[in-house]
């Protein structure tokens, strides 16, 4: 509702807090183009009410960021995103809903940029000398494979990826697939990691596992072998 | 051959992760030589799983996180198969699902009465400030932009050159950019797979993954019906466009984009 408060009279800002966050947005919309003060007002009344929300999500991530990128800085970077992308909020959602999707995904965008630094690893903290974990000299392989198995490496990962692409309908899918079906997680991990119940989980994987039995059967696959050399996969 | 025991469901994973007990491990054992239906399914899950510790996706085959979050905000059944299957094998991805999850869960539990209020940060203010001050992403008449004489050239050129749009791979339209100079000369044509992320913005993503465009100014021409034609531009980062608002329009008849080489 941007009603006749975004055409000249100065705000109020105990009116704003009363307005809902539809009615808030449109105002910012409203007056973004109009008085750029005014569509600030009502942006710092939005985020006054989802600060602290930016905030958990950044400082509760299970990402771990390098030092020069602090959580303060993250937490400007998905305000500003915020600010920029307001406009494009569909009101079928909670407006937390929309900002915590920002906020997750500038998280995601910062650890790939950084992951792309081959020398910092995001899983395991520089600060960390006492990790029992391999260094990369130790993890290095000892020679690079040919290309002839590296062209059947593709092949076959072609194969498995046409498969998945298959079988998984949604996220949740996927990340069983990965995590306890072709991983080594116990659907108790998974269901802390991904917010959904155990049962969830058992109930997912005994769905996947009949998917897969009739994806074999369709294509007379009776092997690992005749699955990952033959041709009626593709 | 031993009589056919009731298939395992999900526990013929738990078997495959070695952490059924003895006796049921051996019940699964004598299921699988009997069981010409779970037994490729075992065989296969073993496979996938060396695969899975063998190889690790390269970053380049990564989905945009534009992608990855249309994914998991997604309520329809059976779509972006191309990423539910990348996320089914690629760990760094199933990890970024993990943080959308614990962003939704917070976003759901989220209480604004009872949260503590704070300010915007000086450094959030001066990133807004600096956007809306910067000539970039914002809608301006195509007249403001281009040279006259360019602009008097453009929309044929565009016309020409812009009906080499040819489909991509999966979801996406390849677009061709039109890499022109000051004058209008087609110089090169480079093509960029488009796709639209649920806000609606666009993305374009350089077909072959190329960077050597990164940092350069894209122009999108957009054609809105009888009115004067206006432009947007966008930097490229990292071989991708974000063309935030070309979406809004709409009486959008058309889009072109170009990037001027003096």
């Amino acid at each position: 509702m941007a009603d006749e408060s975004a055409t000249g009279v100065e705000l109020d800002r105990n009116w704003l807090d009363n307005l809902s966050d539809e009615e808030l947005v449109d105002n910012f919309l409203a007056r973004s183009t109009k008085d750029r003060r005014d569509a600030h007002l009502c942006f710092e009344v939005i985020i006054a009410r989802y600060h602290w929300l930016i905030s958990h999500v950044v400082r509760n991530s299970r990402y771990r960021f390098p030092a020069w990128d602090s959580a303060d800085d993250v937490i400007s970077r998905v305000i500003f995103k915020v600010y920029r992308g307001l406009a494009q909020w569909r009101r079928q959602g909670k407006l937390s809903s929309f900002i915590a999707r920002i906020a997750s995904s500038e998280m995601i965008d910062t650890i790939r940029r950084v992951g792309r630094d081959k020398s910092w690893n995001p899983r395991q903290s520089p600060a960390d000398p006492d990790s029992d974990e391999p260094s990369p000299v130790e993890r290095a392989a000892s020679k690079e494979p040919s290309p002839e198995a590296q062209l059947v490496a593709r092949e076959r990962h072609e194969i498995v990826d046409r498969l998945l692409e298959d079988v998984c309908r949604d996220w949740k899918d996927s990340v069983i697939v990965n995590e306890y079906i072709t991983g080594n997680k116990s659907g108790k991990e998974i269901a802390e990691k991904y917010n959904m119940s155990e049962d969830l989980v058992y109930q997912r994987a005994r769905r996947l596992k009949v998917r897969l039995m009739n994806w074999l059967s369709e294509r007379g696959i009776t092997s690992a072998e005749s699955l990952l050399t033959s041709t009626v996969a593709k | 051959m031993a009589k056919k025991s009731e298939h395992p469901d999900s526990k013929l994973f738990d078997y495959l992760n070695g952490k059924t007990e003895e006796a049921e491990t051996r019940l699964i054992d004598e299921h699988l030589s009997a069981c010409d239906e779970c037994a490729p399914a075992a065989a296969v899950v073993r496979a996938m799983k060396n695969e899975a510790s063998e190889s690790e996706a390269p970053s380049s085959q990564h989905p945009d996180v534009s992608e990855l979050a249309a994914f998991f905000y997604s309520t329809q059944e059976g779509v972006s198969s191309q990423v539910a299957g990348h996320v089914a094998s690629c760990s760094s991805c199933a990890d970024a699902i993990a943080q959308y999850s614990a962003g939704e869960r917070a976003a759901s539990e989220y209480q604004v009465a009872n949260a503590t209020r704070a300010e915007i940060p000086a450094k959030a203010w001066e990133m807004i400030s600096e956007w809306e001050q910067s000539s970039f992403a914002k809608l301006k008449p195509a007249r403001d932009v281009i040279n006259r004489k360019l602009l008097e050239r453009l929309p044929r050129i565009l016309r020409a050159e812009g009906s080499h749009a040819v489909s991509g791979t999966g979801d996406a339209q390849r677009v061709p950019v039109l890499v022109i100079s000051g004058s209008g000369d087609v110089n090169s044509v480079e093509y960029f797979e488009e796709s639209i992320d649920s806000s609606g913005a666009r993305i374009l993503r350089h077909a072959e993954g190329s960077a050597r465009f990164d940092q350069r100014v894209v122009h999108a021409f957009l054609d809105v019906g009888g009115k004067e034609p206006v432009v947007i531009s966008e930097l490229i980062q990292s071989d991708t466009l974000r063309f935030e608002q070309a979406g809004r329009f709409e009486e959008l008849r058309r889009a072109d984009f170009f990037i001027i080489e003096e």
